[in-house]
């Protein structure tokens, strides 16, 4: 099955460029330009994994993070920025991120990362339907 | 150099350090896009050696990529060099609406990402100065970053460039109605020294959401 992966990015062409080189790979690639329509997406599609740039204009990289993880904990996010600091990225993976790597990466380890990704959403989702299966057993003393 | 001085040389330093952080920033996105594009191109190439078909159109659309991206790198590095080359010299005429104009790209990407444009009025006119274009440009750069973060629902900043008896005055309108300055302590310590510096004035129509920064025709000397 494809995996399905959210790029957000201010920079149009850096999107339709690595959306392109991703859809080549066998990915099913969807794209936003912005942070906040971005929620919009994750809140009435699947993703796979979702790549978000750090700085864009109106809610951030980080804060779209954070937002996100709130309402879909198991969502695998790669943040992606220009310049990759050990503070930044310590900051990143405290609020949940996945990885953290520097524009431009090879696209490669990119896809690599997503399958990676898409791997540990699909255990942590598996793992959160076994919990509610436990409980309602539990619950009805099964 | 007495304490004052050297805070003014730290506030400039530190404003140099931001600028140049934030042309470098943006520099690297046209450099990832480029470097995005060739890969683009390797993968066609790829492709097509094991018997897609290249399609010419696909291909000129990369090709206009990279060289639009080129020339935006191109004019980033043009400004980096005119932002450079402007602490040269502590005291020197200059054209004021030069200045303003240099500035306003340097400024516009903090601004973009509070969702503020920064515009230049139309009639804005040339202005000359003899002043230290340094650290204008760095009490400029921090008048713009106040104003953007009060903009009112516009979401747009506009920049005047007038000539008055005394001698030229930057005027930035499009803010919320500044009920007192004094509460957004603005001017700050840092802008105080500026502005006292350059023995400028600063002015605010707080109902109209404007600030001014008025210069002398002449500073006669640098400390």
């Amino acid at each position: 099955m494809m995996e399905k992966v959210l790029l957000v990015d201010d920079e149009t062409e850096f999107l339709a460029t690595l959306a392109e080189r991703m859809r080549n790979r066998g990915l099913e690639v969807e794209t936003s330009t912005s942070a906040e329509d971005a929620l919009k997406m994750v809140e009435s599609y699947s993703f796979d994994a979702i790549l978000l740039d750090l700085k864009m204009p109106g809610i951030d990289g980080l804060a779209a993070l954070k937002l996100i993880k709130e309402k879909k904990p198991e969502m695998q996010i790669i943040l992606l920025t220009g310049h990759a600091t050990l503070q930044k990225g310590i900051e990143a993976m405290k609020l949940g991120a996945t990885d953290f790597l520097e524009k431009p990466a090879d696209i490669e380890i990119l896809t690599e990362k997503i399958h990676k990704a898409s791997t540990k959403k699909m255990i942590l989702v598996a793992k959160k339907a076994e919990e509610k299966i436990k409980k309602i057993m539990s619950e009805k003393a099964w | 150099m007495t304490e004052d001085q050297g805070n003014l040389w730290k506030g400039n330093l530190q404003f140099f350090g931001k600028a140049t952080a934030s042309i470098s920033h943006e520099i690297k996105n046209t450099l990832a896009i480029i470097a995005e594009s060739a890969g683009l191109l390797e993968d066609l190439i790829l492709m097509s050696e094991k018997g897609m078909e290249l399609k010419s159109g696909q291909l000129q659309e990369i090709s206009q990529r990279i060289q639009r991206q080129s020339v935006r790198a191109d004019l980033i590095v043009k400004r980096l060099n005119a932002f450079s080359h402007s602490s040269d010299e502590l005291l020197r005429s200059i054209d004021l609406l030069e200045l303003v104009q240099m500035v306003l790209p340097l400024a516009q990407r903090f601004s973009l990402l509070r969702g503020v444009t920064l515009e230049m009025i139309p009639d804005s006119k040339n202005v000359s100065i003899t002043t230290d274009p340094f650290s204008l440009e760095n009490l400029l750069w921090r008048s713009l970053d106040f104003a953007a973060a009060r903009a009112d629902s516009n979401k747009s900043l506009l920049i005047n460039v007038d000539e008055d008896a005394n001698g030229g005055r930057i005027e930035i309108s499009g803010m919320k109605n500044l009920s007192s300055l004094s509460e957004a302590n603005f001017p700050g310590r840092e802008e105080r020294m500026l502005i006292g510096h350059l023995k400028a004035s600063f002015l605010s129509e707080e109902q109209m959401g404007r600030i001014f920064i008025c210069l002398p025709r002449e500073l006669d000397r640098v400390s």
